[in-house]
């Protein structure tokens, strides 16, 4: 995590300095860098604008060593032609051999069960009819019985929740969890009346009003 | 390159061109929408978006890599080359909402960044199955980025040549990167046989006709013996070995020189383009410029000069004919020096 953070703290400063940077290259600098830059308009100059907030430090040495030294780099001597078409031929025939290597042990360590496939079966059967229901903005609640007194709560998830996990609870007791949309069924051996709750266990917070039955 | 820059150098081709291709994208993007809309009805906005904008960029840089070794094995293909920054340019825009989606998606509710947490929200870097396969795909979107970001003219002659095409190698890490991507995420969820064979058809391809074309390439580079050398001059071919209107490649002493066969005359230049150094050689006599295949660049072949008012030159070269055969001398004049050429 420590690492993660450290390299996008980077990555930020280094943007953040080049827009900066860019600011002031596309107005001023650009014309002292390249003469062809001093008639362009404005839509060239925003065309530029990545390009030199990512390569920033480039274009502050080509500034500092000047004009003179950028036109001499621009040459491109036959030799360097040459060796590029070489290094083309030799990394194609580097990934010729890893990379159908790294794509066979990619399929070998596939799982069995693909991971999206739901391990049982979901969601149970509903139960006898429903007695109450209660509605949120992203969820619908019922509360289901059979003739033989066994209870049931439904959750019906209507917009994706704004937490990675959701779980239920009934009078403090958790039921289960909820993920995407979908129908979610929970067996409720709490007596009447109970309060059901859903919360991000995470962050401890609601993701719905409580719901009385 | 003109004197001063313009956003985009329009002319006709290049507007068919990316008419074409845009109409393409959204043809592809609207059959996926649908027919994923029909197999899978429960699926979200967000997820949709993801999956065809994410098969869309992958295929389009599947189409972007072929193409340059598609147009050396057969020449008729080179006008794909035509425009192909813009193909790129969208590629990575495509690739980028791709990304962003993702990212809000997977990783944005919560209170740790979303960048933090997709390189630590799975740890797994030394599992090859359960390897965050995510940052993979950041890491070549990064690729594409620089190279998108990088795809003007002024990009070229300010980086310098060298700096500028060596940034351009790495598409192929990209493209290596982005293969490990979908064989480490999607395939590993989904467990398809189709989209197995679909990704391997398209790696074999892209591998295939790079590594066909580059041993082409290699053997069309033409060196003469040192031994033939006299008087500076190496002895080339026959003029009967190039075609009329055509060119002969030949790499002597580290110079790549392209000898033009035209109007019963003979001339050598560079074999560079000025414009992204394509190979002059593979293009034709058009008009009575040489004409680059890749971006239609032209040159005089007896001075190596763009006609007015464009400004690039290329080195010449002597070229003597003695007996039937041509010879050239490797030392090359300074650009656009006129050098007459050889009557056959």
């Amino acid at each position: 995590m420590l690492a993660a953070q450290i390299f996008v703290a980077l990555l930020f400063a280094y943007a953040t300095t080049g827009l900066l940077f860019a600011a002031w290259f596309l107005v001023k600098g650009v014309g002292r860098l390249d003469e062809g830059m001093a008639l362009a308009n404005w839509k060239v100059r925003i065309l530029l604008l990545p390009g030199s907030i990512a390569f920033w430090p480039v274009l502050l040495k080509k500034l500092a060593d000047g004009p003179e030294s950028n036109a001499l780099k621009a040459a491109y001597p036959s030799v360097h032609a040459l060796t590029l078409r070489r290094r083309h031929r030799q990394i194609w025939i580097g990934m010729a051999l890893v990379l159908p290597v790294l794509f066979g042990l990619a399929i070998a360590v596939i799982p069995e069960t693909p991971v999206g496939e739901p391990t049982a079966a979901h969601p149970e059967p509903a139960l006898g009819e429903a007695l109450k229901s209660a509605d949120t903005e992203s969820l619908f609640f019922q509360l289901r019985a059979d003739s033989a007194g066994y209870k049931q709560l439904e959750i019906t998830v209507k917009k994706p929740l704004p937490a990675p996990v959701a779980t239920v609870s009934a009078n403090g007791q958790i039921l289960g969890a909820l993920s995407s949309r979908g129908v979610y069924r929970f067996p409720l051996a709490q007596n009447l009346p109970v309060q059901i709750k859903v919360v991000d266990p995470v962050h401890k917070s609601k993701l719905a009003p409580p719901v009385d039955f | 390159m003109s004197a001063t820059y313009a956003p985009v150098l329009w002319n006709r081709q290049k507007r068919i061109y990316d008419r074409t291709m845009l109409g393409l994208v959204g043809l592809y993007l609207a059959v996926f929408m649908v027919l994923q809309g029909l197999l899978h009805p429960e699926i979200t906005a967000e997820t949709l978006i993801i999956r065809a904008t994410g098969t869309l960029a992958f295929l389009m840089l599947h189409v972007i890599l072929v193409i340059g070794p598609l147009a050396r094995l057969q020449p008729k293909l080179a006008p794909l080359l035509y425009n192909r920054r813009h193909l790129g340019v969208t590629t990575f825009v495509i690739g980028a909402v791709h990304g962003v989606f993702n990212l809000l998606q997977f990783h944005s509710l919560s209170n740790t960044n979303p960048l933090v947490s997709l390189f630590a929200s799975n740890t797994r870097y030394f599992s090859l199955g359960g390897f965050p396969f995510q940052v993979f795909g950041f890491f070549a979107l990064l690729i594409l980025f620089l190279m998108a970001a990088t795809s003007h003219d002024f990009w070229l002659k300010n980086l310098s040549p060298r700096i500028w095409k060596t940034l351009h190698l790495f598409v192929y890490l990209a493209y290596g990167m982005l293969v490990l991507h979908v064989m480490l995420g999607v395939i590993q969820l989904e467990k398809s046989p189709y989209l197995i064979a679909t990704v391997g058809v398209g790696v074999a391809l892209v591998i295939g006709l790079h590594v066909v074309a580059g041993l082409k390439v290699k053997r069309q580079m033409f060196a003469p013996a040192k031994s033939a050398a006299a008087e500076g001059f190496y002895e080339v071919c026959a003029v009967e070995d190039i075609a009329e209107k055509r060119a002969k490649i030949v790499t002597v002493e580290g110079q790549n020189i392209a000898i033009f066969k035209y109007d019963g005359k003979l001339s050598a230049v560079s074999n560079i383009c000025r414009h992204q150094h394509g190979p002059l050689g593979e293009g034709k006599i058009i008009d009575g410029c040489i004409t680059c295949p890749w971006h239609g660049y032209q040159y005089l072949p007896h001075n190596g000069q763009s006609p007015p008012p464009f400004k690039e030159k290329l080195e010449t070269y002597d070229v003597r004919l003695i007996d039937n055969k041509i010879w050239v001398n490797p030392k090359p004049h300074p650009e656009g020096t006129e050098r007459t050429p050889v009557a056959i």
